[in-house]
């Protein structure tokens, strides 16, 4: 009865070409998966990448908020989660990944994303700079707190 | 819009606006609140219990764990498929007394079982029939043993079967309603003055209200209760269980009422006796001395003189258990010959209360304390003394009446209900041969007695069940592969499986809509019988009537649905007459039709195999529905087509056999059928060709109107 350990790295996709081209972040779960391959194999190797290859997985892929999480086996995250910093793209589109936080299960991840989403709508809340956007925006954070 | 501040936030896209980019992240911390509070767990439930409070027999019984679990295991193993049966238990389990009396009642609770079923559940082939469990036939005896049982011993018959109706009022309310049910040219009816004061038994066949011509609902008989006054008397109808539930609608459409237990009106009340009363039949010359065995020494001596047919006797008897034979006698006992007082028909047994109180004795003085009694008597199996717990028990013994040419001595037993075991051993010890329904039938046919036991043909009841027989001989001639079946379209036989009147009626140019009956008139019987040309006129070939025969062959003996047919002018007695073989027009159409079918099978599997293999479930070329509509154009086309009878065959058909068989009692083949009524003038010197089913010989034979 061995129990399987996974890591789970929840991390934001930065696009790096923007400004100019106002193309949609095409966010497929196959391509990062295909790109942190490549990335881990240029990095560490043929090794690494076979290490990595059997438990990875993207969980959760969320292109309005560009925040993808990729699981892993315990043990071998470690080359995963050197190699993070090194990719540079994702498909066709040139991104740039910032990993927040490892979690050990998923529900764990969720909370923190829960909670880094509420910071971001409070820094919202205080960069606005009309009074109508203030009001609309706290109608939807207490929409929020009920639960939608 | 200047990009500097957002850049500074850090991770806003510059192109977004705020209030989206707010109610996209009001979105995902919604969903995401979601999937924290219902993670989705692989776990068992009994898994998340501590150690020290899991149990093993909470794998299959879930009220081991705690109430708050338990809904959300028993739905994790609902999901593992249906639980095991639960095991049967072991066979000596299953048969301890205690536990074979609600095994007994769980059976008879869907169909009704008499109170001798389990005697005879041991002994007879069983069948289900009119609601009831009743004996068939014997196991070990066979047809021989059951005719010399009734020509030459005693046949006993338990008949509880047959319902009681009660009718309780004054004599003048009573018999004119009863009136418009019975038509008084059959017979005497209810009010007849030989049944009126109670000391015989009547029977009488009963119609639809006023509509004599249609067919009648069947043969009841009758008992008036003695020693009352006309103010308040009771009246009780035996009715058989197949035309049961239409006879009480007769009734309540009579008494004008639609409540089925008690109608109260115009001080008339009717109640049903149904499962109060039981009643055995013995037939056989030795009936009597049979019966005599269950009667007091002094009842005995002067029981002789009430055996005059049809009489009631009404008499106290000890209870059998105390009598009881300890073998089965086989010699019977000598009677006296000579006695000159009569048996009064006076009864206790139609006072209800009476009934209870003696159905409790039952209950309050069981077998085993019987037994237990006997056992200490001295002499083994001899009878025990009078007991204190014992009551007399009222019997009614209803002698036989006559119901044809042929008279066989017998009685019938009427007594309360709950004691039919006791007296059905202490009957069958003292000599009587159980039989079942095939010997009714059989005496029926031999004898033409215990017709209210069977039904009338033109009677809806025994409409339904010749429809029934009809079935069941479809069955099994279909089950036999097509070269072995007899071919009924060659060998020129109408109607092999059940009979249509109709059809031969119209034939013989009457308009049968409003159906047919059998002539029952008893006047109009005796002139046909006599012959005579003059005194029969044209009005009485009018209604489409059918009329009951007895056919007598020399050699041979003919069989159920066989062709009663008339012979020609010049035809000699005894001349051997031959059907020719038709020509059977649908044996080609059969081959054609077996050959198309099969081809059209393969092409349908083939079509599957494709549409199995393209994974292509457009359409679904099931064959269940070809083989119908073919199974049943080929049934159609084994059975001959609806021919005229008087026209198609060599000689004209004039009437069907419904019972056929060598008959024990007169050592030749007899055949009781009906013939139309227009062919008995045509008819000359009383010779008729009979043909079998299934053959094409004539046989000639004698004809008697019974």
């Amino acid at each position: 009865m061995v129990r399987f350990k996974n890591r789970y790295f929840t991390a934001e996709i930065i696009p790096l070409d923007n400004g100019h081209t106002v193309q949609p972040l095409n966010l497929k779960t196959y391509d990062i998966l295909k790109s942190v391959l490549a990335t881990t194999e240029q990095i560490h190797g043929e090794f690494g990448a076979a290490a990595i290859k059997n438990g990875l997985d993207v969980k959760y892929c969320n292109e309005s908020t560009q925040i993808a999480i990729i699981r892993c086996r315990h043990g071998p995250h470690r080359l995963l989660a050197s190699s993070l910093p090194f990719l540079s793209s994702i498909g066709k589109r040139k991104v740039q990944l910032q990993s927040m936080y490892t979690g050990a299960t998923l529900v764990k991840c969720y909370k923190f994303l829960k909670k880094f989403h509420q910071e971001k709508m409070n820094e919202a809340l205080k960069m606005c700079r009309t009074e109508e956007e203030k009001k609309k925006i706290f109608e939807i954070m207490s929409k929020t707190k009920y639960g939608l | 819009m200047t990009d500097n501040k957002y850049k500074m936030v850090g991770n806003v896209p510059s192109d977004i606006s705020v209030v989206r980019f707010a109610t996209v992240r009001a979105q995902e911390i919604v969903a995401l609140t979601k999937m924290i509070e219902n993670p989705q767990t692989t776990k068992l439930i009994f898994q998340k219990l501590p150690c020290h409070m899991r149990r093993r027999a909470m794998s299959h019984n879930p009220n081991r764990m705690p109430r708050l679990l338990r809904e959300a295991h028993k739905s994790q193993m609902a999901k593992s498929g249906p639980a095991l049966k639960p095991k049967r238990p072991r066979r000596k389990y299953r048969r301890r007394p205690s536990r074979l009396l609600e095994e007994y009642k769980k059976r008879s609770s869907k169909m009704s079982w008499l109170e001798t079923h389990l005697w005879h559940a041991k002994r007879f082939h069983m069948t289900a029939k009119w609601g009831y469990r009743l004996p068939e036939k014997s196991c070990a005896r066979g047809h021989r043993f059951c005719h010399r049982s009734v020509a030459e011993h005693c046949l006993l018959v338990d008949i509880s079967y047959l319902c009681c109706i009660e009718i309780q009022g004054p004599q003048n309310a009573i018999i004119p309603e009863l009136a418009p049910l019975c038509d008084p040219k059959t017979g005497p009816t209810f009010g007849a003055s030989s049944f009126l004061n109670g000391t015989r038994e009547g029977r009488v066949t009963i119609f639809q209200r006023n509509s004599f011509s249609r067919g009648p609902i069947g043969l009841v008989t009758f008992l008036w209760r003695h020693g009352e006054t006309p103010d308040m008397r009771t009246l009780w109808i035996w009715c058989h269980p197949a035309f049961y539930e239409q006879f009480l609608v007769e009734l309540n459409s009579s008494y004008g009422s639609n409540s089925d237990s008690l109608i109260e009106q115009t001080k008339i009340k009717i109640t049903l006796n149904k499962g109060k009363l039981n009643r055995f039949r013995l037939r056989g010359p030795f009936a009597h001395s049979v019966i005599s065995n269950l009667l007091d020494k002094e009842i005995r001596k002067v029981f002789i003189a009430s055996q005059s047919p049809g009489f009631v006797a009404g008499v106290d008897v000890r209870d059998p258990r105390m009598i009881l034979p300890q073998s089965r006698v086989k010699e019977h006992t000598s009677m006296p010959s000579q006695c000159e007082t009569v048996i009064t028909s006076r009864s206790r047994l139609w006072d209800a209360s009476v009934r209870d109180q003696i159905a409790q004795v039952r209950t309050s003085f069981p077998d085993y304390v019987v037994n237990g009694r006997r056992s200490q008597l001295l002499v083994p199996g001899s009878e025990l003394p009078l007991q204190p717990e014992e009551i007399p028990i009222p019997l009614l013994i209803v002698n036989a009446s006559h119901e044809s040419s042929d008279f066989v001595p017998g009685c019938d037993v009427i007594f309360p209900a709950g004691w039919a075991t006791a007296f059905w051993l202490a009957l069958i010890y003292s000599g009587g041969h159980a039989g079942g329904l095939k010997d009714v039938e059989s005496m029926n046919f031999e004898y033409q007695i215990c017709s209210d036991l069977c039904l009338e043909v033109d009677s809806n009841a025994g409409k339904t069940a010749a429809a029934e027989q009809k079935v069941k001989l479809m069955e099994d001639y279909f089950r036999k592969p097509p070269k072995t079946r007899t071919n009924f379209i060659k060998l020129a036989t109408p109607f092999p499986f059940s009979i249509d009147w109709n059809r031969l009626l119209i034939d013989w140019g009457y308009q049968v809509e409003q159906g047919f009956t059998v002539l029952r008139d008893k006047k109009l019987l005796n002139t046909l019988s006599l012959n005579n040309q003059n005194l029969l006129s044209e009005l009485t070939f009018s209604y489409p009537q059918l009329v009951a025969v007895t056919i007598r062959l020399k050699h041979g003996s003919p069989r159920d649905f066989s062709m009663i047919c008339l012979p020609k002018m010049d035809d000699k007695f005894n001349s051997p007459i031959n059907e020719p073989i038709h020509q059977d027009p649908g044996a080609k159409e059969r081959k054609i039709l077996r050959q198309q079918h099969s081809s059209q099978l393969k092409t349908l599997a083939k079509k599957r195999k494709e549409s199995r293999s393209s994974d292509d479930k457009v359409k679904d070329f099931c064959s269940d529905a070809v083989i119908a509509i073919h199974k049943e154009k080929m049934r159609s086309l084994w059975l001959p087509p609806s021919c005229n009878l008087k026209t198609s065959y060599v000689r004209p058909v004039i009437g069907f056999v419904t019972k056929g068989d060598f008959g024990l009692s007169e050592g030749k083949g007899i055949g009781r059928g009906y013939i139309v009524i227009r062919s008995v003038p045509q008819i000359s010197a009383s010779l008729v060709l009979v043909r079998n089913p299934g053959t094409s010989l004539y046989m000639w034979a004698e004809i008697a109107l019974c």
